[in-house]
Protein backbone atom coordinates (compact mmCIF):
# COMPACT_ATOMS: atom_id res chain seq x y z
CA UNK A 1 0.00 0.00 0.00
CA UNK A 2 2.74 2.35 1.08
CA UNK A 3 4.69 1.61 -2.12
CA UNK A 4 1.68 2.11 -4.35
CA UNK A 5 0.96 5.43 -2.70
CA UNK A 6 4.54 6.54 -3.26
CA UNK A 7 4.26 5.63 -6.90
CA UNK A 8 1.08 7.69 -7.22
CA UNK A 9 2.71 10.68 -5.59
CA UNK A 10 5.64 10.40 -7.95
CA UNK A 11 3.24 10.36 -10.89
CA UNK A 12 1.54 13.50 -9.63
CA UNK A 13 4.87 15.27 -9.11
CA UNK A 14 5.93 14.35 -12.63
CA UNK A 15 2.64 15.63 -14.02
CA UNK A 16 3.09 18.99 -12.33
CA UNK A 17 6.72 19.36 -13.33
CA UNK A 18 5.91 18.38 -16.90
CA UNK A 19 3.39 21.21 -17.15
CA UNK A 20 5.95 23.71 -15.82
CA UNK A 21 8.68 22.52 -18.14
CA UNK A 22 6.38 22.25 -21.14
CA UNK A 23 5.14 25.80 -20.67
CA UNK A 24 8.64 27.07 -19.97
CA UNK A 25 9.84 25.55 -23.24
CA UNK A 26 6.92 27.04 -25.12
CA UNK A 27 7.73 30.43 -23.70
CA UNK A 28 11.50 30.17 -24.24
CA UNK A 29 10.83 29.28 -27.87
CA UNK A 30 9.52 32.85 -28.24
CA UNK A 31 12.07 34.71 -26.17
CA UNK A 32 15.38 32.91 -25.67
CA UNK A 33 17.83 33.19 -28.59
CA UNK A 34 19.51 29.90 -27.69
CA UNK A 35 16.31 27.87 -27.75
CA UNK A 36 15.13 29.75 -30.84
CA UNK A 37 18.42 28.91 -32.54
CA UNK A 38 17.94 25.22 -31.83
CA UNK A 39 14.34 25.28 -33.10
CA UNK A 40 15.36 26.88 -36.37
CA UNK A 41 17.28 23.73 -37.23
CA UNK A 42 14.29 21.42 -36.65
CA UNK A 43 11.87 20.40 -39.39
CA UNK A 44 9.04 22.89 -39.98
CA UNK A 45 6.38 20.84 -38.33
CA UNK A 46 6.95 17.96 -35.98
CA UNK A 47 5.75 16.31 -32.82
CA UNK A 48 7.86 15.20 -29.91
CA UNK A 49 6.63 12.85 -27.22
CA UNK A 50 8.32 12.14 -23.90
CA UNK A 51 6.52 9.56 -21.84
CA UNK A 52 6.79 7.14 -18.98
CA UNK A 53 6.11 3.51 -19.89
CA UNK A 54 3.75 1.77 -19.74
CA UNK A 55 0.94 4.25 -19.09
CA UNK A 56 2.27 7.76 -18.75
CA UNK A 57 2.40 10.48 -17.72
CA UNK A 58 3.91 12.16 -20.75
CA UNK A 59 4.63 15.45 -22.45
CA UNK A 60 3.90 16.37 -26.04
CA UNK A 61 5.57 19.22 -27.82
CA UNK A 62 4.44 20.30 -31.22
CA UNK A 63 6.40 22.56 -33.51
CA UNK A 64 4.42 24.48 -36.13
CA UNK A 65 6.37 26.99 -38.14
CA UNK A 66 8.32 28.98 -35.57
CA UNK A 67 6.10 28.15 -32.69
CA UNK A 68 6.57 25.44 -30.14
CA UNK A 69 3.49 24.36 -28.22
CA UNK A 70 3.08 22.24 -25.18
CA UNK A 71 0.10 19.99 -25.80
CA UNK A 72 -0.44 18.00 -22.64
CA UNK A 73 -0.21 14.25 -23.01
CA UNK A 74 -2.77 12.73 -25.33
CA UNK A 75 -1.09 12.26 -28.71
CA UNK A 76 -0.01 8.80 -29.86
CA UNK A 77 1.98 9.43 -33.07
CA UNK A 78 5.20 11.42 -32.91
CA UNK A 79 8.37 12.04 -34.92
CA UNK A 80 10.63 11.73 -31.91
CA UNK A 81 9.69 9.58 -28.95
CA UNK A 82 11.62 9.39 -25.70
CA UNK A 83 10.39 6.56 -23.52
CA UNK A 84 11.28 6.12 -19.88
CA UNK A 85 11.36 2.43 -18.97
CA UNK A 86 9.29 2.90 -15.80
CA UNK A 87 8.28 5.51 -13.27
CA UNK A 88 11.34 4.97 -11.07
CA UNK A 89 13.59 5.43 -14.09
CA UNK A 90 11.71 8.56 -15.04
CA UNK A 91 11.33 10.30 -11.73
CA UNK A 92 14.73 11.92 -11.19
CA UNK A 93 14.96 13.01 -14.83
CA UNK A 94 11.37 14.20 -15.26
CA UNK A 95 11.34 15.93 -11.89
CA UNK A 96 14.59 17.70 -12.78
CA UNK A 97 17.01 16.18 -10.26
CA UNK A 98 19.01 14.58 -13.02
CA UNK A 99 20.04 15.76 -16.47
CA UNK A 100 18.72 13.99 -19.54
CA UNK A 101 22.32 13.06 -20.40
CA UNK A 102 22.78 11.27 -17.11
CA UNK A 103 19.40 9.65 -17.65
CA UNK A 104 20.59 8.24 -20.96
CA UNK A 105 23.90 7.22 -19.43
CA UNK A 106 21.99 5.21 -16.84
CA UNK A 107 19.92 3.44 -19.51
CA UNK A 108 16.76 4.96 -18.11
CA UNK A 109 15.22 5.81 -21.47
CA UNK A 110 15.07 4.90 -25.15
CA UNK A 111 14.90 7.19 -28.20
CA UNK A 112 12.95 6.53 -31.35
CA UNK A 113 13.80 8.89 -34.16
CA UNK A 114 16.47 11.28 -35.27
CA UNK A 115 19.45 11.43 -32.88
CA UNK A 116 20.49 14.96 -33.99
CA UNK A 117 16.99 16.15 -33.12
CA UNK A 118 17.20 14.39 -29.76
CA UNK A 119 20.54 16.11 -29.04
CA UNK A 120 19.03 19.47 -29.89
CA UNK A 121 16.01 18.79 -27.68
CA UNK A 122 18.32 17.89 -24.78
CA UNK A 123 20.12 21.21 -25.20
CA UNK A 124 16.75 22.98 -25.00
CA UNK A 125 15.70 21.02 -21.93
CA UNK A 126 19.01 21.76 -20.22
CA UNK A 127 18.55 25.41 -21.01
CA UNK A 128 15.08 25.37 -19.47
CA UNK A 129 16.49 23.80 -16.33
CA UNK A 130 18.78 26.80 -15.88
CA UNK A 131 15.75 29.10 -16.06
CA UNK A 132 13.68 27.05 -13.64
CA UNK A 133 16.24 26.30 -10.97
CA UNK A 134 18.55 28.56 -9.02
CA UNK A 135 22.18 28.39 -10.18
CA UNK A 136 23.45 26.33 -7.27
CA UNK A 137 21.04 23.54 -8.17
CA UNK A 138 21.40 23.60 -11.95
CA UNK A 139 25.17 23.64 -11.62
CA UNK A 140 24.93 20.38 -9.71
CA UNK A 141 22.79 18.74 -12.38
CA UNK A 142 24.29 20.07 -15.60
CA UNK A 143 27.83 19.81 -16.93
CA UNK A 144 28.21 23.54 -17.38
CA UNK A 145 26.10 26.57 -16.52
CA UNK A 146 27.26 29.99 -17.65
CA UNK A 147 26.30 32.96 -15.44
CA UNK A 148 23.25 34.83 -16.76
CA UNK A 149 23.56 38.15 -18.52
CA UNK A 150 21.06 40.89 -17.71
CA UNK A 151 19.14 40.05 -20.87
CA UNK A 152 18.91 36.43 -19.82
CA UNK A 153 17.67 37.48 -16.37
CA UNK A 154 14.83 39.29 -18.07
CA UNK A 155 13.99 36.29 -20.25
CA UNK A 156 13.99 34.13 -17.17
CA UNK A 157 11.69 36.50 -15.33
CA UNK A 158 9.30 36.47 -18.25
CA UNK A 159 9.25 32.67 -18.40
CA UNK A 160 8.64 32.39 -14.66
CA UNK A 161 5.95 35.05 -14.39
CA UNK A 162 4.12 34.83 -17.72
CA UNK A 163 5.25 31.63 -19.44
CA UNK A 164 4.53 29.08 -16.76
CA UNK A 165 1.39 30.49 -15.09
CA UNK A 166 -0.32 31.83 -18.23
CA UNK A 167 1.23 29.88 -21.09
CA UNK A 168 2.66 32.97 -22.81
CA UNK B 1 32.01 5.10 -6.97
CA UNK B 2 29.34 2.73 -8.27
CA UNK B 3 26.75 4.45 -10.48
CA UNK B 4 23.28 4.63 -8.95
CA UNK B 5 22.06 2.57 -11.88
CA UNK B 6 23.79 0.87 -14.77
CA UNK B 7 23.30 -1.94 -17.24
CA UNK B 8 25.81 -4.23 -18.86
CA UNK B 9 25.16 -6.70 -21.64
CA UNK B 10 27.60 -8.83 -23.57
CA UNK B 11 26.09 -12.07 -24.79
CA UNK B 12 28.50 -12.54 -27.73
CA UNK B 13 30.37 -15.82 -27.77
CA UNK B 14 34.02 -15.10 -28.44
CA UNK B 15 36.23 -17.65 -30.16
CA UNK B 16 39.91 -16.78 -30.32
CA UNK B 17 42.64 -18.94 -31.79
CA UNK B 18 45.12 -19.55 -34.56
CA UNK B 19 42.60 -21.60 -36.60
CA UNK B 20 39.41 -20.21 -35.08
CA UNK B 21 37.68 -19.57 -38.45
CA UNK B 22 37.44 -23.34 -38.92
CA UNK B 23 34.87 -23.35 -36.12
CA UNK B 24 32.45 -21.41 -38.34
CA UNK B 25 30.40 -24.42 -39.60
CA UNK B 26 30.04 -25.80 -36.08
CA UNK B 27 28.87 -22.45 -34.74
CA UNK B 28 26.38 -21.96 -37.58
CA UNK B 29 24.92 -25.39 -36.90
CA UNK B 30 24.68 -24.57 -33.21
CA UNK B 31 22.57 -21.61 -34.22
CA UNK B 32 20.33 -23.86 -36.28
CA UNK B 33 21.20 -22.37 -39.68
CA UNK B 34 22.93 -23.69 -42.78
CA UNK B 35 22.76 -21.08 -45.54
CA UNK B 36 24.63 -17.90 -44.64
CA UNK B 37 25.02 -14.78 -46.74
CA UNK B 38 28.61 -13.60 -46.56
CA UNK B 39 29.11 -9.84 -46.46
CA UNK B 40 32.56 -8.45 -47.17
CA UNK B 41 34.35 -5.84 -49.28
CA UNK B 42 36.78 -5.67 -52.19
CA UNK B 43 39.86 -5.09 -50.05
CA UNK B 44 39.18 -8.11 -47.89
CA UNK B 45 38.28 -10.31 -50.85
CA UNK B 46 41.34 -9.07 -52.72
CA UNK B 47 43.58 -10.00 -49.79
CA UNK B 48 42.45 -13.61 -50.26
CA UNK B 49 40.70 -13.82 -46.90
CA UNK B 50 37.46 -15.24 -48.29
CA UNK B 51 39.22 -18.43 -49.25
CA UNK B 52 39.99 -19.09 -45.57
CA UNK B 53 36.28 -18.81 -44.83
CA UNK B 54 35.17 -20.86 -47.83
CA UNK B 55 37.74 -23.49 -47.04
CA UNK B 56 36.40 -23.74 -43.50
CA UNK B 57 32.92 -24.40 -44.88
CA UNK B 58 33.97 -26.99 -47.43
CA UNK B 59 33.10 -30.58 -46.54
CA UNK B 60 30.49 -29.40 -44.06
CA UNK B 61 26.72 -29.13 -43.88
CA UNK B 62 26.94 -25.43 -44.53
CA UNK B 63 26.29 -24.10 -48.01
CA UNK B 64 27.12 -20.47 -48.60
CA UNK B 65 23.95 -18.91 -50.03
CA UNK B 66 25.63 -15.88 -51.60
CA UNK B 67 28.62 -13.59 -51.22
CA UNK B 68 28.32 -9.81 -51.36
CA UNK B 69 31.77 -8.25 -51.73
CA UNK B 70 31.00 -4.67 -52.78
CA UNK B 71 30.54 -3.03 -49.38
CA UNK B 72 31.68 0.60 -49.66
CA UNK B 73 33.73 2.30 -46.93
CA UNK B 74 31.46 3.34 -44.03
CA UNK B 75 28.60 1.44 -45.73
CA UNK B 76 25.47 3.21 -46.95
CA UNK B 77 21.70 2.98 -46.69
CA UNK B 78 21.38 1.98 -50.35
CA UNK B 79 23.95 -0.83 -50.01
CA UNK B 80 22.02 -2.21 -47.06
CA UNK B 81 18.82 -2.21 -49.09
CA UNK B 82 20.51 -3.89 -52.04
CA UNK B 83 21.98 -6.69 -49.90
CA UNK B 84 18.62 -7.29 -48.26
CA UNK B 85 17.26 -7.98 -51.75
CA UNK B 86 20.06 -10.46 -52.40
CA UNK B 87 19.40 -12.20 -49.07
CA UNK B 88 15.72 -12.66 -49.90
CA UNK B 89 16.39 -13.75 -53.46
CA UNK B 90 18.96 -16.36 -52.52
CA UNK B 91 16.90 -17.60 -49.55
CA UNK B 92 19.67 -17.32 -47.01
CA UNK B 93 18.98 -17.90 -43.33
CA UNK B 94 21.85 -16.14 -41.57
CA UNK B 95 24.77 -13.72 -41.96
CA UNK B 96 28.53 -13.98 -41.79
CA UNK B 97 30.37 -10.65 -41.87
CA UNK B 98 33.99 -10.84 -42.94
CA UNK B 99 35.74 -7.49 -42.77
CA UNK B 100 36.32 -4.32 -40.81
CA UNK B 101 33.69 -2.06 -39.31
CA UNK B 102 32.27 -1.22 -42.72
CA UNK B 103 31.35 -4.82 -43.61
CA UNK B 104 30.27 -5.69 -40.05
CA UNK B 105 27.99 -2.68 -39.66
CA UNK B 106 26.52 -3.33 -43.09
CA UNK B 107 25.64 -6.85 -41.99
CA UNK B 108 24.02 -5.49 -38.84
CA UNK B 109 21.98 -3.04 -40.91
CA UNK B 110 20.83 -5.71 -43.36
CA UNK B 111 19.96 -8.03 -40.50
CA UNK B 112 17.83 -5.30 -38.96
CA UNK B 113 15.69 -4.64 -42.01
CA UNK B 114 15.39 -8.34 -42.81
CA UNK B 115 14.10 -9.17 -39.35
CA UNK B 116 11.84 -6.10 -39.27
CA UNK B 117 10.66 -7.04 -42.76
CA UNK B 118 11.30 -3.57 -44.08
CA UNK B 119 13.22 -1.87 -46.88
CA UNK B 120 14.10 1.35 -45.19
CA UNK B 121 16.79 1.32 -42.53
CA UNK B 122 16.55 5.02 -41.72
CA UNK B 123 13.18 4.48 -40.09
CA UNK B 124 14.89 2.51 -37.29
CA UNK B 125 17.31 5.27 -36.26
CA UNK B 126 17.50 5.74 -32.56
CA UNK B 127 18.50 3.89 -29.43
CA UNK B 128 16.94 0.67 -28.12
CA UNK B 129 13.76 0.80 -30.18
CA UNK B 130 13.98 -2.41 -32.19
CA UNK B 131 11.76 -5.16 -30.84
CA UNK B 132 12.20 -8.11 -33.18
CA UNK B 133 15.01 -10.58 -32.53
CA UNK B 134 17.41 -10.74 -35.46
CA UNK B 135 18.73 -13.58 -37.64
CA UNK B 136 21.92 -15.33 -36.57
CA UNK B 137 25.01 -13.23 -37.29
CA UNK B 138 28.59 -14.42 -36.99
CA UNK B 139 31.35 -11.85 -37.31
CA UNK B 140 34.92 -12.47 -38.43
CA UNK B 141 36.75 -9.15 -38.01
CA UNK B 142 39.67 -8.44 -40.34
CA UNK B 143 40.73 -5.22 -38.64
CA UNK B 144 41.53 -4.83 -34.94
CA UNK B 145 39.76 -1.61 -34.24
CA UNK B 146 36.04 -1.00 -34.28
CA UNK B 147 35.07 -3.77 -31.88
CA UNK B 148 31.86 -3.95 -33.90
CA UNK B 149 31.95 -7.76 -33.47
CA UNK B 150 30.79 -7.24 -29.88
CA UNK B 151 28.92 -3.94 -29.96
CA UNK B 152 25.23 -3.15 -30.15
CA UNK B 153 26.06 -0.24 -32.44
CA UNK B 154 25.98 0.08 -36.20
CA UNK B 155 27.24 3.22 -37.91
CA UNK B 156 25.98 3.59 -41.45
CA UNK B 157 26.34 6.64 -43.64
CA UNK B 158 23.48 8.43 -45.27
CA UNK B 159 25.32 9.53 -48.40
CA UNK B 160 22.48 11.82 -49.53
CA UNK B 161 22.46 13.84 -46.33
CA UNK B 162 26.22 13.53 -45.84
CA UNK B 163 25.97 12.20 -42.31
CA UNK B 164 26.65 9.05 -40.33
CA UNK B 165 23.61 7.46 -38.75
CA UNK B 166 23.97 5.50 -35.54
CA UNK B 167 21.72 2.58 -34.63
CA UNK B 168 21.89 1.02 -31.20
CA UNK B 169 19.96 -2.02 -30.06
CA UNK B 170 20.67 -5.22 -28.20
CA UNK B 171 19.27 -6.99 -31.23
CA UNK B 172 22.21 -5.80 -33.32
CA UNK B 173 24.68 -7.77 -31.21
CA UNK B 174 26.23 -10.62 -33.19
CA UNK B 175 25.90 -14.17 -31.84
CA UNK B 176 29.51 -15.13 -32.30
CA UNK B 177 32.78 -13.26 -32.87
CA UNK B 178 35.66 -15.23 -34.33
CA UNK B 179 39.15 -13.84 -33.75
CA UNK B 180 41.69 -15.54 -35.98
CA UNK B 181 45.16 -14.04 -36.58
CA UNK B 182 45.13 -15.22 -40.20
CA UNK B 183 42.41 -12.64 -40.88
CA UNK B 184 44.50 -9.61 -39.89
CA UNK B 185 47.97 -10.68 -41.12
CA UNK B 186 47.30 -8.95 -44.45
CA UNK B 187 46.22 -5.63 -42.95
CA UNK B 188 48.65 -2.93 -44.15
CA UNK B 189 50.68 -1.12 -41.47
CA UNK B 190 48.90 2.22 -41.89
CA UNK B 191 45.51 0.56 -41.50
CA UNK B 192 46.76 -1.46 -38.54
CA UNK B 193 47.83 1.79 -36.89
CA UNK B 194 44.61 3.66 -37.60
CA UNK B 195 42.27 0.88 -36.54
CA UNK B 196 44.39 0.25 -33.44
CA UNK B 197 44.00 3.89 -32.45
CA UNK B 198 40.24 3.49 -32.90
CA UNK B 199 40.34 0.63 -30.38
CA UNK B 200 42.44 2.71 -27.99
CA UNK B 201 40.02 5.60 -28.23
CA UNK B 202 37.13 3.25 -27.44
CA UNK B 203 38.82 2.08 -24.26
CA UNK B 204 39.98 5.55 -23.19
CA UNK B 205 36.72 7.33 -23.93
CA UNK B 206 34.66 4.58 -22.30
CA UNK B 207 36.81 4.84 -19.16
CA UNK B 208 35.77 8.45 -18.58
CA UNK B 209 32.30 8.37 -20.14
CA UNK B 210 29.23 9.35 -18.13
CA UNK B 211 28.02 5.79 -18.68
CA UNK B 212 31.12 4.08 -17.27
CA UNK B 213 30.59 1.31 -14.76
CA UNK B 214 32.80 -1.09 -12.81
CA UNK B 215 32.51 -3.87 -15.36
CA UNK B 216 33.26 -1.74 -18.39
CA UNK B 217 36.18 -0.19 -16.46
CA UNK B 218 37.83 -3.59 -16.18
CA UNK B 219 37.59 -4.14 -19.93
CA UNK B 220 38.92 -0.62 -20.62
CA UNK B 221 42.06 -0.97 -18.54
CA UNK B 222 42.90 -4.43 -19.90
CA UNK B 223 42.43 -3.21 -23.46
CA UNK B 224 44.56 -0.08 -22.93
CA UNK B 225 47.37 -2.16 -21.48
CA UNK B 226 47.39 -4.60 -24.39
CA UNK B 227 47.17 -1.86 -27.02
CA UNK B 228 49.91 0.26 -25.42
CA UNK B 229 52.26 -2.68 -25.55
CA UNK B 230 51.23 -4.36 -28.79
CA UNK B 231 50.14 -1.71 -31.28
CA UNK B 232 53.67 -0.45 -32.10
CA UNK B 233 54.74 -4.08 -32.54
CA UNK B 234 51.79 -4.89 -34.80
CA UNK B 235 52.71 -1.96 -37.04
CA UNK B 236 56.38 -2.95 -37.21
CA UNK B 237 55.88 -6.67 -37.37
CA UNK B 238 52.52 -7.38 -38.94
CA UNK B 239 53.35 -10.93 -39.92
CA UNK B 240 53.55 -12.16 -36.33
CA UNK B 241 50.34 -14.10 -35.57
CA UNK B 242 50.70 -13.74 -31.78
CA UNK B 243 50.90 -10.00 -32.02
CA UNK B 244 47.92 -9.93 -34.39
CA UNK B 245 45.82 -12.12 -32.13
CA UNK B 246 46.67 -9.95 -29.13
CA UNK B 247 45.51 -6.84 -30.99
CA UNK B 248 42.31 -8.63 -32.05
CA UNK B 249 41.61 -9.49 -28.42
CA UNK B 250 42.37 -5.95 -27.27
CA UNK B 251 40.04 -4.41 -29.86
CA UNK B 252 37.27 -6.81 -28.84
CA UNK B 253 37.71 -5.92 -25.17
CA UNK B 254 37.61 -2.23 -25.98
CA UNK B 255 34.45 -2.91 -27.99
CA UNK B 256 32.76 -4.65 -25.06
CA UNK B 257 33.70 -1.69 -22.89
CA UNK B 258 32.34 1.01 -25.14
CA UNK B 259 29.24 -0.88 -26.19
CA UNK B 260 28.25 -0.66 -22.54
CA UNK B 261 29.80 2.65 -21.52
CA UNK B 262 29.63 4.62 -24.79
CA UNK B 263 32.17 7.12 -26.10
CA UNK B 264 32.52 10.90 -26.08
CA UNK B 265 33.78 13.99 -27.87
CA UNK B 266 36.59 12.20 -29.74
CA UNK B 267 34.03 10.08 -31.54
CA UNK B 268 31.66 13.01 -31.94
CA UNK B 269 34.34 14.99 -33.78
CA UNK B 270 35.51 11.90 -35.66
CA UNK B 271 32.09 10.95 -37.02
CA UNK B 272 31.59 14.53 -38.20
CA UNK B 273 35.06 14.75 -39.79
CA UNK B 274 34.35 11.42 -41.46
CA UNK B 275 31.05 12.62 -42.86
CA UNK B 276 32.30 16.02 -44.07
CA UNK B 277 35.89 15.28 -45.18
CA UNK B 278 35.83 11.49 -45.55
CA UNK B 279 38.66 11.04 -43.09
CA UNK B 280 38.80 7.31 -42.24
CA UNK B 281 37.38 6.63 -38.79
CA UNK B 282 40.60 5.31 -37.23
CA UNK B 283 42.68 8.19 -38.60
CA UNK B 284 40.23 10.69 -37.15
CA UNK B 285 40.28 8.90 -33.79
CA UNK B 286 44.05 9.07 -33.66
CA UNK B 287 44.08 12.79 -34.44
CA UNK B 288 41.41 13.76 -31.90
CA UNK B 289 42.24 11.43 -29.01
CA UNK B 290 44.91 13.54 -27.25
CA UNK B 291 42.84 16.71 -27.65
CA UNK B 292 39.71 15.00 -26.37
CA UNK B 293 41.51 13.68 -23.29
CA UNK B 294 43.05 17.07 -22.58
CA UNK B 295 39.64 18.70 -22.92
CA UNK B 296 38.19 16.44 -20.23
CA UNK B 297 40.95 16.78 -17.64
CA UNK B 298 39.02 19.36 -15.64
CA UNK B 299 36.21 16.83 -15.09
CA UNK B 300 38.06 13.50 -14.97
CA UNK B 301 41.65 14.23 -13.97
CA UNK B 302 42.05 11.18 -11.73
CA UNK B 303 40.74 8.69 -14.26
CA UNK B 304 42.72 10.14 -17.12
CA UNK B 305 45.79 9.93 -14.89
CA UNK B 306 44.99 6.33 -13.99
CA UNK B 307 45.09 5.29 -17.64
CA UNK B 308 48.80 6.17 -17.73
CA UNK B 309 49.58 3.09 -15.65
CA UNK B 310 47.89 0.86 -18.21
CA UNK B 311 49.18 2.66 -21.27
CA UNK B 312 52.79 3.36 -20.37
CA UNK B 313 53.57 0.91 -17.59
CA UNK B 314 54.54 1.07 -13.93
CA UNK B 315 57.94 2.71 -14.13
CA UNK B 316 56.71 5.73 -16.07
CA UNK B 317 53.55 5.99 -13.98
CA UNK B 318 55.36 5.92 -10.64
CA UNK B 319 57.91 8.48 -11.80
CA UNK B 320 55.28 11.07 -12.48
CA UNK B 321 53.69 12.90 -9.52
CA UNK B 322 49.98 12.37 -9.14
CA UNK B 323 48.98 15.86 -10.22
CA UNK B 324 50.85 15.48 -13.52
CA UNK B 325 49.59 12.05 -14.48
CA UNK B 326 46.59 13.16 -16.53
CA UNK B 327 48.88 15.35 -18.62
CA UNK B 328 51.24 12.36 -18.69
CA UNK B 329 48.55 10.23 -20.30
CA UNK B 330 48.01 12.82 -23.01
CA UNK B 331 51.77 12.92 -23.56
CA UNK B 332 51.95 9.13 -23.80
CA UNK B 333 49.20 9.12 -26.44
CA UNK B 334 51.14 11.75 -28.39
CA UNK B 335 54.30 9.64 -28.12
CA UNK B 336 52.40 6.65 -29.49
CA UNK B 337 51.08 8.86 -32.30
CA UNK B 338 54.63 9.89 -33.14
CA UNK B 339 55.83 6.28 -33.25
CA UNK B 340 52.99 5.41 -35.61
CA UNK B 341 53.67 8.45 -37.77
CA UNK B 342 57.31 7.48 -38.10
CA UNK B 343 56.54 3.88 -38.96
CA UNK B 344 53.72 4.25 -41.41
CA UNK B 345 52.87 7.94 -41.78
CA UNK B 346 49.66 7.84 -39.74
CA UNK B 347 48.47 11.49 -39.82
CA UNK B 348 48.31 13.36 -36.52
CA UNK B 349 46.75 16.59 -37.81
CA UNK B 350 43.61 17.23 -39.81
CA UNK B 351 45.67 18.96 -42.45
CA UNK B 352 47.85 15.90 -42.96
CA UNK B 353 44.66 13.86 -43.26
CA UNK B 354 43.53 16.04 -46.15
CA UNK B 355 40.99 18.32 -44.47
CA UNK B 356 40.87 21.98 -45.39
CA UNK B 357 40.38 24.84 -42.94
CA UNK B 358 37.19 26.06 -44.59
CA UNK B 359 35.50 22.77 -43.64
CA UNK B 360 36.03 23.17 -39.89
CA UNK B 361 32.82 25.15 -39.34
CA UNK B 362 30.79 22.48 -41.04
CA UNK B 363 32.47 19.71 -39.04
CA UNK B 364 31.79 21.61 -35.81
CA UNK B 365 28.11 21.97 -36.73
CA UNK B 366 27.81 18.25 -37.47
CA UNK B 367 29.59 17.37 -34.24
CA UNK B 368 26.77 18.98 -32.29
CA UNK B 369 24.36 16.42 -33.81
CA UNK B 370 26.31 13.43 -32.53
CA UNK B 371 24.84 11.38 -29.71
CA UNK B 372 28.30 10.66 -28.28
CA UNK B 373 28.53 14.23 -26.95
CA UNK B 374 25.89 13.40 -24.38
CA UNK B 375 28.19 10.86 -22.74
CA UNK B 376 31.25 13.10 -22.69
CA UNK B 377 32.10 14.25 -19.14
CA UNK B 378 32.67 17.88 -20.14
CA UNK B 379 29.98 19.93 -21.88
CA UNK B 380 30.63 20.46 -25.57
CA UNK B 381 29.17 23.53 -27.24
CA UNK B 382 29.66 24.70 -30.79
CA UNK B 383 32.55 27.01 -29.83
CA UNK B 384 34.27 24.19 -27.97
CA UNK B 385 34.03 21.87 -30.96
CA UNK B 386 35.45 24.56 -33.22
CA UNK B 387 38.27 25.27 -30.77
CA UNK B 388 39.20 21.55 -30.68
CA UNK B 389 39.09 21.34 -34.48
CA UNK B 390 41.37 24.35 -34.82
CA UNK B 391 43.83 22.84 -32.37
CA UNK B 392 43.81 19.56 -34.25
CA UNK B 393 44.15 21.22 -37.63
CA UNK B 394 47.93 21.64 -37.80
N1 LIG C 1 29.77 -0.50 -34.89
C1 LIG C 1 30.69 -0.05 -34.11
O1 LIG C 1 30.67 -0.32 -32.93
C2 LIG C 1 31.76 0.82 -34.71
C3 LIG C 1 32.79 1.32 -33.91
C4 LIG C 1 33.78 2.09 -34.50
C5 LIG C 1 33.73 2.35 -35.86
N2 LIG C 1 32.71 1.87 -36.62
C6 LIG C 1 32.63 2.10 -38.08
O2 LIG C 1 33.47 1.15 -38.75
C7 LIG C 1 33.92 1.72 -39.97
C8 LIG C 1 35.41 1.59 -40.10
O3 LIG C 1 35.81 0.25 -39.97
P1 LIG C 1 37.34 -0.17 -40.07
O4 LIG C 1 38.16 0.86 -39.42
O5 LIG C 1 37.43 -1.54 -39.57
O6 LIG C 1 37.67 -0.08 -41.62
P2 LIG C 1 36.93 -0.68 -42.94
O7 LIG C 1 36.05 -1.79 -42.60
O8 LIG C 1 36.33 0.48 -43.64
O9 LIG C 1 38.17 -1.21 -43.76
C9 LIG C 1 39.17 -0.33 -44.22
C10 LIG C 1 39.88 -0.88 -45.44
O10 LIG C 1 40.73 -1.96 -45.06
C11 LIG C 1 40.55 -3.08 -45.90
N3 LIG C 1 40.82 -4.26 -45.08
C12 LIG C 1 40.13 -4.64 -43.99
N4 LIG C 1 40.70 -5.74 -43.46
C13 LIG C 1 41.76 -6.05 -44.23
C14 LIG C 1 42.74 -7.08 -44.18
N5 LIG C 1 42.76 -7.99 -43.20
N6 LIG C 1 43.68 -7.11 -45.14
C15 LIG C 1 43.70 -6.17 -46.11
N7 LIG C 1 42.81 -5.19 -46.20
C16 LIG C 1 41.84 -5.12 -45.27
C17 LIG C 1 39.13 -2.95 -46.37
O11 LIG C 1 38.95 -3.59 -47.60
C18 LIG C 1 38.95 -1.45 -46.50
O12 LIG C 1 39.40 -1.03 -47.74
C19 LIG C 1 33.46 3.15 -39.95
O13 LIG C 1 32.31 3.27 -40.75
C20 LIG C 1 33.13 3.43 -38.52
O14 LIG C 1 32.18 4.45 -38.35
C21 LIG C 1 31.74 1.11 -36.05
FE1 LIG D 1 35.34 4.06 -33.06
Amino acid sequence: MHMILKKRIKKIVIKIVVICRGRALQSAAKSDPQVMGELRRWDKSLIILMQVLPKGPGMILSKQGRELRYLGSTQKQADLVINFKNIECAFPVMAGFMSAETGFAQNRMTVKGDIPLAMSLIRCINRILTFLFPGFISRRILKRVAPFTLKEQIIRLKILTLGIPFGH
Amino acid sequence: MIPTHYEFNNPVKIISGSKAVDNLPFELEQLGVSRPLIITDQGVAGAGLLSIVKNACSDSNISIGAVYDQTPPDSSLSTVKQIAGLYRKTQCDSFVAVGGGSAIDTAKGVNLIISENSDDLSQFAGAQIIKTPAKPLIVIPTTSGTGSEVTMVAVISDTDRNLKMAFTSHHLLPNVAILDPRMTLTLPASMTAATGMDALSHAMEAFISLQKNPISDAFCLSAIKLIGKTLPLAVKNGKDPDIRLTMANAATMAGIAFSNAMVGVVHGLGHAAGAVCHIPHGVAMSIFLPFGLEYNIAKEEKRIGRMLLSLAGESIYLNIPENKRAAGTVKAVRALQKTLYEHCGLPYTLKQAGATRDKLDQIAQKTMDDGALGFNPEAVELDDALMLLNRAYE
